[in-house]
C-alpha cells in the first residue's frame, strides 16, 4: 500500500484540517504579529481610552490601561504557541529517550527511572510549581523548565511500555543474535517505532502546556514583560472588568486559550488517527 | 508510600534552603536588623549549624508532625493547614464523587445501548472541556450566575452573619453549590467517557459472552458481572481525580475566594511566609500519597488479577 | 406580658444595634493581631483601631495620643510623659507599670522594632501616671518614631507570654484603643466602639471589618451595599466611572485628597554620571509630569514639589518651591553640561503596574533627550535586595514622607547611606552624600523645638530643590469610595482622608 505523505494524511481527517488551518493561522500571528496587529501593546505611547467596547478602531475593545485588546491577543500568541511548542518538544525528547532507555537497558537504569516517574506523578504539580516560582522567580524559562520538569513523565512511561512490546518482537532477537549491540538495537529499530507516540504525547503535552501558562500566569505567576492570556485574565479580574461591564476583556483571552490548546490537542488526535489507522473504523 | 513522602520532605527541604536570602530577616520582616539580634535569631532557629544537621533536625521534627511556625501566622504551620484542609476537601470530593455516579450511570448507559450519536457528543464534550481552561470557565459561571443572575453568593464560604447551625449549614451549601457545579460540569463527561470505554472493554471479554451463553439475562450481566469488574478502576480513578483537584484546587479557590489549602498556598507565596508555603505544599503531597495509594488498595480489592502484579 | 414585650423590645434593640456596625473592607487575611508583627494591611488596620501609642502623628506633626504632656531633657537623654487616663478594653485602668513595660518588652525581648532598639535604654515608672523614657541617644527622629512605635499593652496580658514572638493574640487583644475586639470569624473581625475611650464614636455600636481577596470583591460588595467603606486606595478606573456616571452607582462616593507618598527617581551617587548635578537636573527637566499624572494615574496625582515634601505634612510644607516643570531645552542643556558618554543606564522597579508605567514613560522622555535606558522589573524581594546592595543605577522608589517628613533623614544623610559587609546601612540606598543636605538633616535631628525644626524643614527643601538629590515625579492621591446608603456624615479632612476617628466619631446611622 502505498502511503501518502503526512501532511495528506493529516488532511484527510476533519480532526487534522481544522487542526492544521488554525495552528497555522495562530502561527502567522505569532510570528507576523508586528505587521498584523494594529497597535503595540509594548507601546506606552499607543495607549487610549481604557475600557472601550469593540469598536471600528478597536475591533476587540480596549483593557483597563487603555491598550487594544486584539493586538494583545495576537501577541499573546507569541507566548502561548512558542512555550506549547517547547514543552512539547522538551517532553517529548526527554521523556521518550528516558523512557526508551529504560525499557532497552532494564536492569537498576529502569527501576530507578520508573520510580522516579511514579514519584513525579504522584506529586500535585500546581502548588509546587507556585513554591518553586516564589522562591526562584516567575520568568518565561522557569516556567518551561517546570512544565517540562512535570511532562516527561508520563510521556516516558507510556514509551517505556511501547519500547517492551517492540523489543518482544522476533527481528530484534535476530538482531541481537548477529550480533548488534543493545546501542545499536535502540537507535536503529526501536525508537523509530516510538516516534508515532511521541508525536501525540508532544501535542498533548504542549496543549496541556498553554493552558498551565494561562492558569499560572491568571495567578500572577507569569513573567512580568510579557503579553500574555493568562496575565489578560488576571488584570481582567485584578481591574474589575466584570463589575465594569467589559466583558470583552474577559471572554477573548479566554477563547483565544481555548482555541490554542483545543487545536493542538486536536492535531494530536489527527496523529494518532494518522499512525493508528485502526481508530477510523470506530468512525464509521 | 513512605519513600515517596521522604523524597518529597527531601526535595521541599532543599527548596528552600536554596532561597537567597536571609532567613532570620525572614522571620523578622526587618533587614535592618543589628548583627547580635541576627545571631540570636540564627541560635534559635538552629541556623547556624551545617546544612546536614539542619537537615536531621528537620527531618526530626517532621516525624514528630512539627513543620515549624508560620511567619505571618505566628503559630505552628500544621495547624494552620489542617485548619483549611476539610474546607478543601468539602469542595472537592463531594463534585466528584457526584460526577463519578453520574458518570457510572450516563457511561454504562451509553456503552449498553450504542448510542451512537449521543456517544460522540459525550466524547466531544469531554474532550472540549479537556481544552478549556477551568478557571475561565469558573469565572464566567461567576460573571453569569452571581453577578449578573444574583442566583449564587458571589463569594467565600459562608455568611458572616449565619450564626445557628441550621444557619450555617445553609449557608454554607449556598456558597458551596456554584463551585460545585462547574467542578460537576468539568469533571462529568470525561468521567462518563472513562466509564463508557471500560464498559466496552469488559462487553468485550470472553467472559461475557460465555455469560451470555449461559443464558443469563442482561440486566444480571450487567449487574454481576461488568459492573463488578468496573468498579475496581473506577475507584481507583475516582481517588485519582480527587487527588489531582486537591492539588489543583488552588485556581478554583482563587475564583470563589474559598478558603482552602489552594489559597493558602497562594497567600504563603505572596506573603513570603516560607514555613508556611513548604509545610502546605508537603501536607498536599502526603494528601496525594495517601490518595493514590488508597486507589491502589481498591483496585486491589475489586480487582484479584492486580494482587498478584 | 411583660416578658414578651421585653423580647420585643430588646429585639428591637438588637436589630437597631445590628443595623449600626460599620461594613468595612479590608485586603488580605487577619492571620494574628499581635502589634508588633503586621504581616497585612488589614492587620495594620485593625491593630491601629485597638491599640493606642503614647504619640502620633497629625498633618506631619507630632501629637500626644496616650500621653497627656512631655517634657525632653536633653544633658538626661531622656523624655518624661505624662499620661491620659485611659481604660484597658477589660476594664482595668492604664498605669504607667503598663507603659514602661510595653517599653522594656520590647528590649528584653528583642522585638523587631528595628533600628529603634539600638537607641532605646529602658523606661521608668516615676508614679502612677508619669512615665521616664531613657534613650543612649537623643535625637529629634528618637522622639517621632519611637513613642509613636510602640504600642502600649497591657502588662497583665503579656507579662507571661514567654515568647511574643510566637503569640498570635486573636482570642483576647486587649488594648486602649477606641474599638475593642468583639469576635472573629475566617471572613470578619468585628469591633465594638470602646464607650470610655475619648474618641470612640458616638452613634454607631462598632465596625465590622470584612476579609477580602481582592479589589474585585470589595468594590463589588461596596456596588451591592454590603460594605460602607474600602479600606484601601482605590483604582483610578472604578474611581472615575464612579465620579462620571453617578446614577450608575447611586450613593457611592470617592473622596479624593492628598496622599502621603511621594513618587521619585532614585539616584545612585556612587556611580557616574548619576553623581553629576547636571546630569540629575537633565532627567528633572526632561520628565513631562503632567502627563504622566494623567497617564498612569489617570489623573488621580498630584503634582510634586521640588522641595520633596508634599502637601500632607501641612505643618512644614514649603509652598512658595512649585512643581518640577518639563524644559526639553533646558534638559539637553545640562546633559551636554554632565557629559554624558551615552552608555546605557538601568532603571530598576517593582512588578506593580504603576511603577512598570512609569518606568516606560521615562524610557521614553529620556530617551527624547538622548539618554538610553533599560528597564528591570523584578519581584518585591528581588527589588530590595538589588537596593540593598546598591546594585542599580536609577529606581523608581516612593518616599513616604507626608506623615513622617524626617524620614528624609534616613533616604537623604551620608551616614544612612554607608556600606557595610556589602550592605546599605540605612535606606539611603542611592548613597546620597551631599554636605549642606547633611548639614540641614543634623539640624532636624536635634531640634525639639518647633519653630527651629519648621525652619529647618523650610531649608532642607531649598536645599533639595537646589542639589536634586532625587527627582520628585507626583504624590499619587489618597482615593477612598465610601457608600452613604446606610450612614452619613462622613467627614473629609485633607491631611488623613475620610476614614479618620473624626468621622468615626460622627457618623450617623441613616
Amino acid at each position: 500500500m502505498k502511503r501518502r505523505g503526512p501532511f495528506k494524511e493529516l488532511w484527510s481527517t476533519t480532526e487534522g484540517r481544522f487542526s492544521l488551518v488554525v495552528i497555522s493561522g495562530l502561527v502567522v500571528l505569532a510570528v507576523f504579529a508586528g505587521w498584523i496587529a494594529p497597535y503595540d501593546p509594548y507601546d506606552i505611547t499607543q495607549r487610549t481610552l481604557p475600557l472601550q467596547p469593540p469598536s471600528t478602531e478597536h475591533l476587540l475593545g480596549t483593557d483597563g490601561f487603555g491598550i487594544d485588546v486584539l493586538s494583545q491577543i495576537i501577541y499573546g500568541a507569541r507566548v502561548s504557541l512558542t512555550i506549547g511548542v517547547l514543552v512539547g518538544v522538551g517532553v517529548a525528547t526527554i521523556g521518550g529517550f528516558i523512557g526508551a532507555l529504560a525499557a532497552t537497558y532494564g536492569g537498576i537504569p529502569d527501576t530507578l527511572s520508573m520510580r522516579t516517574v511514579d514519584f513525579i506523578m504522584v506529586l500535585p504539580g500546581l502548588p509546587i510549581m507556585i513554591m518553586i516560582m516564589t522562591t526562584i522567580g516567575s520568568s518565561f524559562w522557569v516556567m518551561v523548565m517546570i512544565f517540562i520538569m512535570f511532562g516527561w513523565a508520563g510521556t516516558a512511561r507510556v514509551t517505556r511500555a511501547i519500547v517492551l512490546v517492540e523489543k518482544s518482537r522476533g527481528y530484534i532477537d535476530a538482531a541481537r543474535c548477529a550480533g548488534a549491540s543493545k546501542l545499536y538495537v535502540l537507535m536503529k529499530h526501536l525508537l523509530p517505532a516510538t516516534y508515532s507516540i511521541l508525536f501525540v504525547t508532544a501535542a498533548f503535552a504542549a496543549g496541556g502546556a498553554i493552558l498551565a501558562e494561562a492558569g499560572l500566569a491568571f495567578l500572577g505567576f507569569g513573567d512580568p514583560k510579557l503579553v500574555s492570556w493568562g496575565k489578560m485574565l488576571n488584570f481582567a479580574r485584578t481591574y474589575n472588568a466584570m463589575i465594569l461591564g467589559a466583558w470583552w476583556w474577559i471572554i477573548f483571552p479566554g477563547v483565544a486559550v481555548f482555541l490554542a490548546s483545543f487545536s493542538i490537542m486536536m492535531m494530536g488526535i489527527a496523529l494518532e488517527k494518522t499512525f493508528n489507522p485502526r481508530l477510523r473504523e470506530r468512525d464509521r | 508510600m513512605v519513600l515517596t513522602i521522604f523524597l518529597a520532605l527531601t526535595f521541599s527541604f532543599l527548596l528552600i534552603r536554596l532561597l537567597p536570602g536571609d532567613p532570620a530577616e525572614r522571620y523578622y520582616g526587618d533587614p535592618r536588623l543589628p548583627t547580635e539580634i541576627k545571631n540570636e535569631i540564627k541560635a534559635a532557629f538552629g541556623l547556624d549549624k551545617p546544612a546536614y544537621m539542619q537537615y536531621f533536625i528537620f527531618l526530626r521534627n517532621a516525624a514528630k508532625g512539627d513543620l515549624g511556625i508560620s511567619y505571618t501566622y505566628r503559630r505552628s504551620v500544621v495547624g494552620v493547614v489542617m485548619e483549611r484542609m476539610p474546607w478543601t476537601l468539602l469542595l472537592t470530593t463531594v463534585p466528584t464523587v457526584l460526577s463519578m455516579v453520574f458518570g457510572l450511570k450516563i457511561g454504562t448507559y451509553i456503552a449498553f445501548n450504542r448510542l451512537k450519536f449521543f456517544d460522540r457528543f459525550m466524547r466531544s464534550v469531554a474532550f472540549a472541556l479537556n481544552s478549556v481552561p477551568t478557571f475561565w470557565l469558573a469565572l464566567l459561571m461567576v460573571m453569569g450566575f452571581a453577578f449578573y443572575l444574583s442566583v449564587f453568593p458571589l463569594q467565600g464560604m459562608i455568611d458572616p452573619l449565619a450564626v445557628s447551625m441550621p444557619e450555617r449549614v445553609m449557608s454554607i451549601l449556598r456558597h458551596a453549590a456554584l463551585p460545585w457545579i462547574t467542578i460537576f460540569i468539568v469533571t462529568l463527561p470525561s468521567f462518563a467517557v472513562h466509564v463508557r470505554n471500560l464498559t466496552i472493554n469488559i462487553l468485550g471479554e470472553d467472559f461475557i459472552i460465555t455469560a451470555k451463553a449461559k443464558g443469563l439475562k442482561k440486566a444480571q450481566i450487567r449487574k454481576k458481572h461488568v459492573l463488578r469488574n468496573a468498579l475496581g478502576p473506577l475507584f481507583s480513578i475516582l481517588t485519582l481525580r480527587v487527588a489531582g483537584l486537591v492539588g489543583g484546587s488552588v485556581l478554583i479557590e482563587t475564583i470563589f475566594s474559598w478558603r482552602g489549602m489552594g489559597l493558602l498556598v497562594l497567600e504563603a507565596s505572596r506573603g513570603s511566609d516560607y514555613p508556611l508555603l513548604q509545610a502546605t505544599v508537603l501536607i498536599t503531597i502526603v494528601l496525594v500519597i495517601v490518595a493514590n495509594f488508597v486507589a491502589d488498595i481498591l483496585q486491589a480489592v475489586f480487582d484479584p488479577r492486580v494482587r498478584y502484579s | 406580658m411583660k416578658k414578651s414585650l421585653a423580647f420585643v423590645f430588646s429585639l428591637l434593640v438588637s436589630v437597631a444595634v445590628i443595623a449600626s456596625y460599620l461594613n468595612v473592607a479590608v485586603i488580605g487575611e487577619v492571620r494574628s493581631l499581635n502589634p508588633y508583627f503586621v504581616s497585612s494591611s488589614a492587620e495594620r488596620q485593625l491593630i491601629g483601631y485597638l491599640y493606642e501609642t503614647l504619640l502620633t502623628t497629625q498633618g506631619g506633626m507630632t501629637v500626644g495620643a496616650i500621653a497627656e504632656s512631655w517634657e525632653v531633657s536633653i544633658p538626661e537623654r531622656s523624655m518624661t510623659v505624662t499620661i491620659k487616663d485611659r481604660l484597658f478594653h477589660d476594664g482595668n485602668p492604664l498605669t504607667a507599670e503598663d507603659v514602661a513595660f510595653s517599653f522594656n518588652m520590647t528590649v528584653e525581648k528583642r522585638l523587631p522594632m528595628g533600628p529603634l532598639l539600638a537607641w532605646f535604654a529602658r523606661a521608668e515608672v516615676i508614679d502612677e501616671h508619669t512615665v521616664k523614657l531613657n534613650f543612649r541617644v537623643l535625637n529629634s527622629s528618637v522622639i517621632d518614631m519611637i513613642p509613636v512605635a510602640i504600642p502600649i499593652i497591657p502588662r497583665a496580658l503579656w507579662e507571661d507570654v514567654e515568647r511574643p514572638m510566637e503569640f498570635s493574640n486573636l482570642e483576647n487583644p486587649v488594648g486602649t484603643g477606641a474599638f475593642k475586639f468583639n469576635r472573629s470569624t475566617p471572613q470578619t473581625v468585628t469591633f465594638d466602639a470602646f464607650k470610655h475611650h475619648s474618641d470612640s464614636p458616638e452613634n454607631i455600636s462598632g465596625i465590622v471589618f470584612h476579609l477580602v481577596q481582592d479589589q474585585t470583591m470589595g468594590f463589588l460588595g461596596l456596588v451591592r451595599g454590603d460594605y460602607d467603606y474600602i479600606a484601601w486606595d482605590l483604582d483610578p478606573v472604578p474611581a472615575t466611572q464612579i465620579v462620571q456616571a453617578p446614577s450608575r452607582y447611586p450613593d457611592m462616593n470617592v473622596a479624593i485628597t492628598e496622599g502621603i507618598n511621594v513618587t521619585s527617581v532614585m539616584f545612585n551617587h556612587r556611580r557616574e554620571p548619576m553623581n553629576d548635578l547636571s546630569f540629575r537636573k537633565a532627567i528633572q527637566h526632561a520628565i513631562n509630569y503632567p502627563e504622566i499624572i494623567e497617564r498612569v494615574y489617570q489623573g488621580y496625582a498630584s503634582e510634586a514639589s521640588i522641595g520633596m515634601i508634599p502637601l500632607t505634612a501641612e505643618y512644614v510644607y514649603d509652598e512658595s518651591l512649585g512643581a518640577p516643570a518639563m524644559d526639553v531645552d533646558l534638559a539637553r542643556h545640562y546633559l551636554e553640561q554632565s557629559g554624558y558618554d551615552g552608555r546605557k543606564l538601568r532603571i530598576l522597579v517593582y512588578s506593580t503596574k504603576e511603577q512598570m508605567e512609569v518606568a516606560e514613560y521615562l524610557k521614553l522622555y529620556l530617551g527624547r533627550i538622548g539618554i538610553g535606558i533599560e528597564v528591570d522589573v523584578l519581584g518585591h524581594e528581588a527589588v530590595t535586595s538589588r537596593l540593598q546592595s546598591a546594585d542599580f543605577d536609577m529606581a523608581i522608589t516612593g518616599y513616604t514622607i507626608g506623615a513622617h517628613p524626617s524620614m528624609l533623614f534616613y533616604h537623604m544623610h551620608t551616614s544612612r547611606g554607608e556600606i557595610e559587609d556589602g550592605r546599605v546601612s540605612g535606606y539611603n540606598y542611592g548613597g546620597i552624600s551631599i554636605p549642606e543636605i547633611d548639614a540641614v538633616l543634623n539640624r532636624i535631628w536635634m531640634s525639639f523645638e518647633e519653630a527651629a525644626l519648621k525652619q529647618a524643614f523650610v531649608d532642607l527643601q531649598s536645599m533639595i530643590a537646589e542639589f536634586v538629590p532625587a527627582v520628585p515625579i507626583c504624590v499619587p492621591n489618597k482615593v477612598e469610595a465610601y457608600s452613604t446608603k446606610r450612614f452619613t456624615n462622613w467627614q473629609i479632612s485633607d491631611a488623613d482622608g475620610v476614614f479618620t476617628s473624626e468621622t468615626l466619631r460622627v457618623l450617623q446611622p441613616k
